[in-house]
């Protein structure tokens, strides 16, 4: 291993380059300094207001359209707290649409396969019913009427799927389930900002893709929490970030829409650092590969700096539990943070690259993502620890420190939802 | 954990012809030697974070984390 060339952790500069004296309480004085709480982590009635108060109000990030490639195309997710499961598929007219995942008939889960708890994908002409086998057609309309004249009047033939309204950000498909539908559609839930973010991007090429899921028994916000400030990675991945170990870190500004936001961690990292053998030789590292994608990128565009060239990731957070990343050189990551009980979530990672070239690049790839797998490891397995921690109950408030502010804006767009339907409550029962 | 290092450090000694070769070969032509090949080297990217980073066959203070991951895409 003597080609490594472990320099001085004091030559690198992998983050928060240029922008150490910035301040956040300053530029966001609205977030305030005082400790927080953690009651909305550890409480299952506050698990019960998010189903209300978050997630039947919020446009819900279910996946990407590359997974339905064809006519008849499809995959069902489910959503826990929501009680519910939907179908998503792309139908006749090339459109994709999504229904509640239930047979109108007697209420069974019309696709599943073995264990009605698992999702399902594939393709299909219509939908069979497995209970009575009443088919739906890929618009959600009656095809297959078993019986038809057993059922009295136009009962059967008027049975349909409910479609659930949804609207697609780039290829990353949304969904909403406000009663009485959306108050907004996707582009104003987003803001320009971030609805323009990815247009330089050439996503269309991003077609490799590598998909990871896992449950923890932590609050989904926890993860949220962790995956919302790099500070932890000078301690808890300081194996694998070794150029990171002395590193006080410091991040650019953050810009916030509303409940969302754009952040990004700029810096660089020369061409020939590496701090292991196995990073040198594959050129991939914690962030994944490093090896340039056929089309290079520009850099995304940023919080505040559209010129912003020194970059090392930037992420866009969409409320309440989407993130999407674009990381130097030019990879993708997107996350959901999936709530399955007041302690215990369900958390998918999505890596996207364009297509390799040859077997160098397709190394670096999968290296890459082995190395980024361990030490999600890490994250989640801490994650544990702090739910077990919170659960305590040993402390009623928490300090968080400046570099912290996207957790203390995220936990307040939290709060803020929940009061505001409370509120709500009590003035439809006055 | 002494297999795991013995198989990355055997890999490394090679890693630069196996990758001249293979790269000279483009991914949908592979023989199956070759695909044989290429999985060893996938291998030792999957080891390869025990054996030097961790130095340890399981990611320190996971334990009660299962978790796995689905690639797409390989070779033909």
């Amino acid at each position: 291993m003597a080609n490594t060339k472990n320099q001085n952790a004091d030559d690198i500069i992998v983050a928060g380059g240029g922008c150490y004296d910035q301040r956040h309480y300053e530029d966001h004085p609205d977030l305030g300094t005082d400790l927080i709480s953690y009651e909305h982590v550890i409480s299952p009635g506050s698990f019960e207001l998010e189903r209300e108060a978050i997630f039947k109000r919020c446009w819900i990030n279910v996946g990407r359209d590359i997974r339905l490639p064809k006519v008849g195309s499809y995959f069902t997710k489910e959503i826990e707290i929501l009680k519910t499961s939907i179908i998503v598929v792309r139908g006749r007219d090339k459109k994709i649409r999504a229904f509640h995942n239930v047979c109108p008939h007697r209420g069974n889960k019309l696709v599943w396969e073995g264990d009605p708890s698992e999702e399902k994908s594939g393709k299909c002409m219509a939908f069979f019913c497995k209970y009575h086998g009443l088919g739906y057609a890929l618009d959600g309309k009656m095809q297959v009427l078993k019986d038809p004249d057993n059922w009295f009047g136009t009962q059967g033939e008027d049975l349909h799927l409910v479609e659930v309204p949804l609207e697609p950000w780039n290829g990353f498909l949304f969904v909403n389930f406000t009663k009485g539908g959306p108050k907004e559609t996707l582009r104003e839930y987003m803001g320009e900002h971030i609805w323009n973010a990815l247009d330089d991007l050439p996503l269309d090429l991003y077609t490799e893709h590598v998909s990871g899921k896992g449950e923890i028994n932590s609050n989904w916000k926890t993860l949220h929490d962790a995956f919302s400030e790099a500070w932890h990675g000078a301690t808890l991945h300081s194996e694998a970030m070794v150029s990171l170990r002395n590193i006080i870190f410091r991040a650019p500004p953050t810009r916030f829409d509303g409940a969302h936001r754009t952040a990004i961690a700029c810096g660089t990292v020369p061409d020939d650092y590496y701090s292991f053998e196995l990073e040198r030789v594959s050129r991939s590292s914690v962030t994944g590969t490093r090896m340039p994608p056929a089309q290079p990128i520009a850099a995304p565009r940023a919080a505040f700096n559209e010129d912003q060239t020194d970059w090392v990731a930037v992420t866009y957070t969409v409320f309440p539990n989407f993130q999407f990343q674009v990381y130097a050189p030019g990879h993708i990551m997107t996350y959901n943070y999936w709530p399955l009980a007041y302690n215990q979530m369900r958390f998918e990672i999505n890596q996207y690259y364009q297509a390799p070239r040859n077997f160098s690049e397709l190394f670096a790839q999968k290296t890459g993502t082995a190395i980024v797998l361990d030490n999600i490891y890490q994250d989640l397995g801490t994650l544990e620890a702090t739910q077990r921690g919170l659960e305590s109950c040993v402390y009623e408030r928490y300090p968080l420190i400046d570099e912290e502010h996207n957790i203390r804006h995220f936990h307040k767009m939290v709060d803020e939802r929940l009061r505001a339907y409370q509120q709500e409550v009590a003035g439809a029962k006055i | 954990m002494d297999e795991l290092t013995d198989f990355f450090q055997t890999i490394l000694n090679h890693i630069d012809a196996i990758k001249a070769y293979l790269d000279d070969i483009p991914l949908t032509e592979y023989t199956d030697e070759d695909k044989c090949l290429a999985r060893l080297m996938f291998a030792f990217g999957v080891v390869g974070p025990a054996v030097e980073i961790f130095r340890t066959q399981r990611v320190p203070d996971s334990g009660a984390t299962s978790f796995t991951m689905t690639l797409d895409t390989d070779i033909a």
